[in-house]
């Protein structure tokens, strides 16, 4: 009967053949450029998460320093000379500089034919040097301006703003996924038991989360990490103890547990709404027929939910993840940005952001410690609002444009900044 | 002529006036809103020539003061209370309201008896008696609700505030009144049983020790005479409505509103002592907890006198225009971290401290925190002038040296590096706390040392980090103190609350030397003592060590008049000593509204 | 529909306990209180023991006692029986620690009307920018206009609100020398001063707009597509209605439906945004209020802030479900 049906159908609407693979993507990209954009800011996102290490041009907390020369020594020198005869000199009273590993420092300056003749204060283990040694010195360069070798200058610490924003994105995606990670399973699984045994259980549960929903994000955000995040917390100590998470320098992140905390904060927050979405969709799950004939036939509750629950939830929950992603992403830059994510000196974006002499110095014209950072921010913001616009696309096409799921997660979060 | 070089340049208290160096009315002062909470006690800032800008052109004129107008000044933190027996964060607002006995030259030796007391006699040698004669005619502000509205301020006033003041719970430097009480714990009746008050206009005390630093104390912002019947009817401590949120007191304005976070008004006191002063009709702070707002509301004209700290760039920047006058400052704190010298911890190995003060490049900390300009510190911070070491001593003392510092590590068995943690407080308004700790972590990685930073919000940093001494390595900027007693304090076994230093640390030998300084009254002599302990804490390398301090900057739009200018010779025709009034009274505007 | 609402209404209050009841519960686990903040660096034992004596935070933390006379759960002498007791009983929200006991109700009320306007100009803008927008891309779809207004709308989106204040703060200061006028002169209310009130609120409610405008302008223009598809748009066309008759009349109507509810859904975020913006705008409303009293570990404040936070959410959701089945009769509540 339904292929009778079907026939006609198929030859009024004259299906063109279907070029192959590559030519359909090539062909779906150009009709969604805005989606192949946003592909582009996320798969940025997590190149540079990714591959932070090698892409840095320099260490993210390091200070920069550059060599300058101040001259050479014109004669050789003891350890008890404090009169040099420096050659090419730039120096001037209270400059610093090193010969080899001793700092010395100048303390009058008299011109001479070959440049100067300097009295200095020796350093305090005061070594001979020949003559032609170097005068030379490690000299931080803050709020340089954008530039070759610094593509988006330094900051006011003399840390380079390039290497600070690539290994945001380490920082951004770490906190990201282990939110979205534990946060969607922790909550699936409360959802899925709330759903199906229903209840009491599930009238306990949903008013926990009636409750905690009901908070203010950013004051259960800070209640948790100040909790939790102290020294002496149980769950500080167990991360510690009694999982192999490192506490200080892995990946690059000085302070790993603290970071991973923040991210588990806000996994709290993701675990909270998906529990309600889930709850939401278990409901109608347990409604379908195939549910009731499996009970039925006697199937234990385990297995009921094993075999069809949680394979039906496990779609909605991977499609909630990547929609909680860059929610979570904002919320870690804003926490960061009031001072109450994570912990000096993680280069995270919102704390650069938040950065007083950084702002304060943005008056006076140096735009780039602030600028970028907050627009990377922004950049991986708007790349998955607009994947997410170009799958809803693809997906629904009655929906082109509607931007309608964009109300949701991402939409609150460029909205309010503290969305969850 | 004199070679001018590096030393010399920098030295301290050469050749400014005594009178520049005042600053009751000063410049700083008045911008000083951010650093008066870093450095409690609030209106005196000090400066001397160090080299570098002083500021925007001429020192302003004085000029002939004009009557009227108000001056709106820019705050950064919020003023949780303003009873100046018990609350830190409003000190420069408490100046304006309430009378004093005297002010006091910063880091000089006297009294100026420009407010209630017009002398003082001091029969001993080791001044354990002080006699005040006071001004009669000070009278005290008119509110409604003021009980003592009116009536002239008179030596009971001063008892009870004593009294107060003495036993108030929130005093972090208890010393003084228990040298008045004899006693070991603050004592009402027996603070009531030593404040003498033979007549009205006479107030009197002895000390049942010799305590150097009393004389500076008493001007302390925190002695302020409020009037004994305000005392009885609004005294109690945490009342609201109380001292905290209203003044009844007879300085030159008067408390108009109070909104801690939001704005705080002053008014005239039309019969202050000193009438025609105060010149200004009203004086207003705006609270505005952004740095950046801040500044930008300032250079917009919405305030009058900046209240954040700018730093180097940013005056330089504003230098540059001729609305505003630009004062340059010495910061009042100065950086010190802290070793547990516990034995099951590696600071107390002295190899392992002087490794950390090696690997400590302390000129890049001036030149990258300070901008360019700072100096050295010792125990005793460089702005004691007399009191400190001079600057190529401490040079001397605190080189940087990464290879020596490496080999001490290994000699005490760090070859491999060292893991530490310190602990830092977030303080809002001194962002140089996180910056210069995370150039100490860079400089410290230099040498195997893998410092890991905790910052931790201020006040649970004094309360759970500081004072019980619950860290192995903290960082913090040691509030100032105009007498090198208390910064020794912290180097002494009983340390600065008396229970002990909270570093674990003692020194017999150091200990008798702090003593014997502070019952010493023999200015040289005790100069040298005080020095001869600074070079002994050094040489431990502990259990504090101290970091350069630098500058910063406070401006003003240049209607704003003020009396000096500090680092400033005010040169012939300016105001004598005695002509000064105290705190504020002299200031006036010229802007039109 | 009347005993759905009241059951809903109902739900309010084991929501409100259990927020209150984990409010406190997390303050007495952070460290700190606000005695030692208070103090500083005159905490003492004995110092901090009287403090804590007088604002009676030695007493007992909850009304449960296991030992003894008193009956299990009793309401008075502990911290948490009391406060309670005092909103109930007394409707007193206790004084705040931090301001050396400033009433909380009377700071509230200050603090209040600065946040709500706030948020009734951040919404009115929001529907400005986003209504109006939306229906022009709608009518007008695929055209270069419509591109320009979605890819806007996304850029809108995307920029957290913190970043923008901050990008606008400065630039407006280093371009056109202007700073918002509330940092000079403290707030001044709207019946006191319009002109000064709205320069005031512009530009904070124009930084927390944008997000949400962007928002309903997507949704206005999908809503209005789709309803200007419909058959019944079809036959007022074909009867020769006006485009502006049609537009107005029909589809902009249905239109409004999901905006709506989008708007009540939103107020958390908002209310998420508002905290930033106050502090970056200073505006003393109750956002800022918030941060402040948490550092401050302000107790009592803090009760009543999440309280009222707690109590808008619910009846935000309460509000949005009913103006939803008000407006769309196909949907029965039961």
């Amino acid at each position: 009967m339904a292929r009778e049906i079907a026939l006609p159908l198929e030859l009024e609407e004259e299906q063109p053949e279907r070029p192959r693979r590559p030519r359909r993507l090539l062909q779906t990209a150009r009709r969604h450029p805005l989606g192949v954009f946003g592909l582009v800011c996320v798969g940025l996102l997590f190149f540079c998460g990714i591959f932070a290490d090698l892409l840095v041009p320099y260490d993210p907390i390091a200070t920069i320093r550059e060599t300058r020369t101040f001259g050479t020594l014109v004669e050789a020198v003891d350890a008890t000379d404090d009169r040099l005869s420096v050659a090419d000199s730039q120096v001037e009273i209270g400059t610093n500089f090193n010969i080899e590993n001793e700092r010395i420092t100048v303390l009058t300056v008299n011109p001479s034919s070959e440049g100067a003749t300097v009295l200095v204060q020796r350093g305090s283990s005061p070594t001979a040097h020949p003559a032609g040694s170097v005068l030379q010195l490690e000299t931080a360069i803050p709020l340089e301006s954008p530039s070759f070798k610094h593509p988006f200058g330094t900051d006011h610490n003399a840390k380079d703003v390039l290497s600070r924003v690539i290994f945001g994105a380490r920082i951004s995606l770490l906190i990201g996924i282990v939110a979205i990670s534990t946060g969607v399973t922790a909550g699936a699984i409360l959802g899925v038991i709330s759903g199906y045994f229903g209840k009491i259980i599930d009238t306990i549960i949903q008013r926990g989360v009636d409750i905690l929903l009901a908070f203010p994000a950013v004051v259960l955000l800070l209640a948790i990490i100040t909790v939790i995040g102290d020294e002496d917390s149980a769950v500080r100590k167990f991360l510690s103890n009694s999982t192999p998470l490192p506490d200080r320098d892995f990946i690059g992140i000085p302070n790993f547990i603290d970071v991973f905390i923040v991210a588990l904060a806000i996994g709290l927050a993701v675990a909270v709404f998906t529990t309600r979405v889930v709850r939401g969709a278990v409901l109608s799950i347990k409604e379908n027929v195939y549910v009731d004939a499996a009970r039925a036939m006697g199937a234990s509750d385990a297995r009921i939910m094993m075999r069809h629950i949680f394979p039906n939830v496990i779609a909605l929950v991977v499609i909630l993840g990547s929609v909680l992603l860059p929610v979570a992403i904002l919320a870690e830059a804003t926490i960061s940005f009031l001072g109450i994510g994570v912990p000096i000196p993680t280069p995270s974006w919102g704390a650069d952001l938040s950065d007083e002499k950084s702002r304060s110095l943005m008056l006076e014209g140096y735009w780039w410690p602030v600028f970028f950072p907050g627009f990377a921010l922004s950049l991986v913001v708007l790349g998955f609002n607009m994947l997410g616009d170009a799958f809803r696309d693809l997906s629904d096409p009655r929906l082109r444009g509607s931007g309608l799921g964009g109300g949701g997660g991402s939409g609150g979060g460029g909205g309010g900044g503290g969305a969850i | 002529m004199e070679e001018s070089n590096y030393w010399t340049r920098s030295a301290h208290g050469k050749r400014i006036s005594r009178r520049a160096l005042l600053s009751a009315s000063g410049t700083v002062a008045l911008g000083a809103a951010a650093a008066a909470v870093v450095g409690c006690g609030g209106s005196n800032g000090n400066g001397n020539g160090n080299g570098g800008p002083a500021g925007s052109s001429a020192p302003q004129e004085y000029g002939t003061p004009v009557p009227g107008g108000s001056i709106t000044q820019g705050r950064l933190l919020n003023v949780l209370g303003i009873d100046p027996h018990i609350d830190l964060t409003g000190l420069d607002v408490v100046t304006r309201l309430y009378s004093f006995l005297y002010s006091w030259k910063p880091f000089e030796e006297g009294p100026i008896f420009n407010n209630f007391a017009t002398s003082v006699e001091i029969p001993s040698p080791d001044q354990t008696e002080f006699i005040f004669s006071l001004r009669p005619g000070v009278k005290i502000q008119s509110q409604a609700d003021n009980p003592a509205a009116g009536e002239e301020l008179n030596s009971t006033d001063v008892k009870e505030s004593w009294i107060r003041r003495g036993t108030a719970i929130t005093a972090p430097d208890k010393r003084f009144p228990l040298r008045i009480s004899g006693t070991n714990s603050p004592d009402a009746n027996a603070l009531r049983a030593a404040l003498q008050t033979p007549d009205p206009l006479t107030f009197s005390f002895k000390l049942s020790k010799p305590f150097v630093p009393a004389f500076r104390e008493m001007s302390n912002p925190t002695w302020a005479i409020v009037p004994a019947k305000v005392i009885e009817q609004y005294g109690s401590s945490f009342t609201f409505g109380g001292l905290g949120q209203k003044a009844w007191g007879s300085g030159p304005y008067m408390l108009n509103e109070f909104r801690g976070t939001e704005r705080i008004i002053l008014k005239r006191h039309p019969e202050y002592f000193l009438n025609p002063r105060p010149w200004l009709d009203e004086i207003r702070y705006i609270i505005i907890t952004e740095p950046q707002s801040l500044l930008a509301a300032f250079d917009s004209g919405q305030h009058d006198v900046n209240g954040a700290l700018m730093n180097r760039a940013q005056a330089e920047e504003r230098m540059k225009k001729s609305d505003f006058i630009v004062k340059k400052a010495p910061t009042r704190f100065y950086p010190v971290i802290h070793f547990k010298t516990h034995p099951t911890l590696p600071y107390s190995d002295i190899r392992v401290r002087e490794a950390f003060d090696l690997a400590i490049d302390r000129d890049e900390i001036i030149s990258l925190i300070w901008d360019g300009e700072g100096n050295y510190n010792g125990p005793v911070q460089w702005l004691m002038a007399r009191f400190a070491l001079p600057q190529d001593e401490l040079r001397q003392a605190q080189p940087y040296d990464p290879e020596k510092a490496k080999q001490l590590l290994s000699a005490a068995g760090y070859e491999g590096g060292l893991n530490a943690k310190m602990k830092i407080p977030r303080v809002p308004g001194a962002p140089f706390i996180a910056d210069l700790a995370s150039l100490l972590k860079d400089q410290l990685s230099k040498v195997g040392i893998n410092l890991l930073l905790d910052e931790v919000e201020l006040g649970t940093f004094i309360a759970n980090v500081i004072l019980p001494g619950n860290f192995e390595l903290c960082f913090f900027p040691n509030l100032p103190y105009d007498e090198p007693d208390r910064p020794l304090a912290f180097y002494h076994t009983r340390g600065v609350t008396g229970v002990g230093n909270w570093n674990n640390y003692t020194n017999p030998e150091l200990d008798k030397l702090i003593d014997s300084q502070s019952v010493d009254f023999d200015e040289p002599h005790r100069i040298e003592t005080i020095l001869q302990a600074q070079r002994m804490i050094l040489k431990e390398h502990g259990p504090q060590i101290t970091m350069p301090g630098g500058n910063f900057y406070a401006a003003r739009w240049n209607y704003v008049h003020v009396p000096f200018e500090f680092g400033v010779d005010p040169g012939e025709g300016a105001l004598s000593d005695e002509d000064i009034a105290p705190e504020s009274a002299d200031l006036y505007t010229t802007e039109e509204t | 529909m009347r005993d759905y609402i009241i059951r809903r209404l109902l739900i309010l209050i084991p929501v409100m306990i259990g927020v209150s009841l984990l409010t406190f519960s997390l303050f007495n686990i952070i460290p700190g209180d606000a005695c030692v903040l208070r103090l500083g660096f005159g905490s003492t034992p004995e110092t901090l023991a009287d403090c804590r004596e007088q604002h009676g935070l030695n007493d007992p933390l909850f009304p449960i006692s296991i030992n003894s006379d008193l009956p299990l759960i009793h309401l008075g002498n502990s911290q948490y029986g009391d406060w309670l007791t005092d909103i109930i009983v007394h409707q007193d929200l206790g004084q705040s620690l931090a301001e050396g006991g400033a009433e909380v109700s009377t700071e509230l009320q200050r603090r209040l009307p600065i946040t709500v306007e706030l948020m009734i100009v951040t919404i009115i803008f929001a529907l400005l920018l986003g209504i109006i927008p939306g229906m022009v891309s709608a009518i007008r779809p695929n055209t270069p206009l419509d591109w320009a207004t979605r890819i806007v709308s996304v850029l809108w989106l995307s920029i957290p609100s913190f970043y923008l204040a901050i990008l606008m703060i400065t630039f407006g200061l280093l371009w056109f020398g202007w700073t918002p006028p509330q940092f000079g002169t403290g707030y001044v209310p709207i019946y006191e001063d319009p002109w000064i009130n709205i320069q005031q609120f512009f530009f904070p409610a124009l930084v927390l707009s944008v997000g949400i405008a962007a928002v309903i302008m997507r949704l206005t223009r999908s809503a209005m597509l789709e309803v200007l598809r419909n058959d019944y748009i079809r036959t007022a066309w074909s009867k020769g209605l006006r485009e502006r008759t049609v537009v107005w009349r029909h589809a902009l109507k249905n239109a409004l439906i999901p905006v709506v509810t989008l708007i009540g859904l939103q107020i958390g975020a908002l209310i998420g945004g508002a905290v930033i913006i106050e502090s970056v705008y200073n505006l003393n409303g109750v956002g800022k209020y918030t941060l402040e009293a948490i550092i401050r570990r302000d107790l009592f404040v803090v009760q009543s802030l999440t309280l009222m936070f707690a109590a808008v959410y619910v009846l935000s959701n309460l509000m949005v479900d009913v103006a939803y089945a008000w407006l769309d009769p196909r949907i029965h509540y039961n």
